[in-house]
């Protein structure tokens, strides 16, 4: 489970003045939930993913985790971009407490990076490294995913490889994921919350949200 | 999801309870321990390569170049009764290490933002790790010298604990600076520029140069005030003991020691909330 109450956040802006990003936000992530959430560029979806995750925090109010959550799966974040991608599978490995050789199997099996795996992050593509992200965080196993944009950059097999273990995994476990893709959020996820304006709307009909969004 | 307010403890009802007291504390402790060797091990791979001579590169760095200066000060003659290459390599070596730590603190949180998103990665223990490698390095090349020492001449430090003792006192001052320079920079990018500036211009204040014995009465006074001065003394006392006569003052430098580690401990904690990724 997590649990957040009446976060508020805001960032200082350089030469004065604060923007603020989530204002009175509050909510709850039970097993089994699966979330979309929609908003604008800019709106403040990454923030939240980043303060559910644990990695940023809010300026007041409070979030309580319950159960393990992996770390906010963005473009390139969590790794080492000049290790190779079994060099970032053996550091995830030895942080979260899991088994190399497991870690390195799932991954070679799930992202099919084939000699890539030796080479360094840095000269992958975009595809590639969500390859790695989502590979690398799924043999790690979580009760939460936090899944930001990466599943919109694979190509059509990674997308569905990706949909199936998703599926698999969020069986009684939990999925946030921020997409632009409204396809891809009533394929993954049984409701949604449209972020504007710094404040957070929770709909149970999926439909509902991305009609609301799209209205913005 | 659902919005929800209310229930017992500022928690909704029925909410899992955090494991508590010690339990959570050894947990914590076997997390940190897990990152520290993590970071380690990823920090020597990424700045000396995977090649066979990566892992040696560590201490053949700072073994060239105090062996080099060593090499240049026997020329001088300083030092007087003690071996001048000796001399300048117990001053430098610890110097270089000391500086390379607050140097590289100031990058701390920029260069490793990517890796803090895993939430059990912290500040503090990116840079622990960083220092501890710092200090294995500083401590290799002073092994070889000191062996090369007493294979060539013969000379064995006066006394082993107490250079053992000071290094450790000077490692663990550079370590609590180190933390208030990562936690400064991670708010003020521009404080950044201004370590490098200071690591310069307060090299000949450090006191690693020259013992304090050979300078006049009120430089030395004044040096004292520098608690990174007695801790060079410290470590010249042990390695040289009459030989040279030394000049410190064991309870301040201690109370340096603990000091900025707590301010720097309280520092990167204070920091951690303002972090902006």
């Amino acid at each position: 489970m997590i649990y957040f109450d009446r976060v508020f956040k805001h960032y200082e802006l350089r030469g004065g003045g604060k923007k603020h990003v989530l204002r009175n936000v509050s909510g709850i992530i039970r097993p089994g939930d699966s979330i979309g959430i929609l908003g604008r560029n800019g709106a403040g979806k990454s923030t939240l993913v980043r303060m559910l995750a644990g990695v940023e925090h809010p300026s007041s109010g409070r979030i309580e985790r319950r159960m393990s959550v992996s770390w906010p799966l963005a473009h390139g974040v969590g790794l080492q971009t000049t290790m190779s991608g079994s060099d970032n599978a053996r550091f995830i490995a030895r942080i979260y407490n899991q088994p190399f050789k497991k870690v390195l199997d799932f991954v070679e099996n799930f992202a099919e990076l084939g000699p890539y795996m030796a080479m360094p992050v840095r000269t992958y593509s975009v595809g590639m490294m969500g390859r790695l992200l989502l590979g690398l965080s799924f043999a790690v196993d979580f009760d939460c995913y936090l899944i930001d944009e990466v599943t919109a950059t694979g190509d059509q097999r990674f997308v569905n490889r990706a949909q199936q273990i998703l599926a698999e995994k969020t069986r009684g476990r939990s999925l946030v994921l921020v997409t632009h893709v409204p396809e891809h959020l009533k394929l993954y996820c049984r409701s949604a919350a449209v972020l504007n304006e710094g404040s957070l709307t929770f709909f149970e009909d999926v439909d509902e949200a991305v009609a609301t969004y799209k209205a913005l | 999801m659902s919005t929800y307010t209310g229930g017992t403890n500022g928690l909704p009802e029925g909410f899992p309870q955090r494991k508590s007291g010690l339990a959570q504390t050894i947990e914590g402790f076997q997390v940190q321990g897990r990152v520290i060797h993590a970071l380690l091990l990823r920090e020597l791979q990424t700045r000396f390569g995977r090649g066979e001579l990566g892992f040696l590169w560590l201490f053949l760095e700072p073994l060239i170049l105090a062996i080099g200066i060593g090499a240049l000060k026997s020329f001088t003659r300083e030092g007087g009764p003690v071996p001048p290459f000796l001399y300048a390599v117990v001053g430098y070596a610890p110097y270089f290490a000391f500086r390379a730590i607050i140097n590289r603190a100031s990058a701390a949180f920029q260069a490793n933002s990517s890796l803090m998103y895993h939430r059990q990665v912290r500040l503090l223990d990116i840079l622990l790790a960083r220092n501890l490698l710092e200090m294995s390095a500083v401590t290799c090349v002073l092994v070889v010298i000191l062996a090369g020492a007493l294979w060539v001449i013969g000379f064995t430090p006066q006394s082993v604990p107490m250079v053992v003792g000071s290094m450790l006192l000077l490692f663990a001052f550079a370590n609590g600076l180190s933390l208030l320079v990562a936690a400064g920079c991670a708010r003020w990018e521009m404080l950044e520029r201004f370590v490098h500036i200071y690591t310069y211009i307060s090299l000949p204040f450090s006191g690693a140069l020259f013992s304090l014995h050979s300078m006049p009465k009120e430089f030395r006074e004044a040096l004292l005030w520098n608690p990174q001065a007695n801790l060079h003394e410290m470590v010249r006392d042990g390695m040289f003991g009459d030989l040279i006569p030394a000049y410190y003052d064991f309870p301040y430098v201690l109370a340096w020691v603990l000091g900025v580690n707590l301010l720097g401990l309280a520092a990167v904690r204070a920091v951690r909330s303002r972090l902006e990724f």
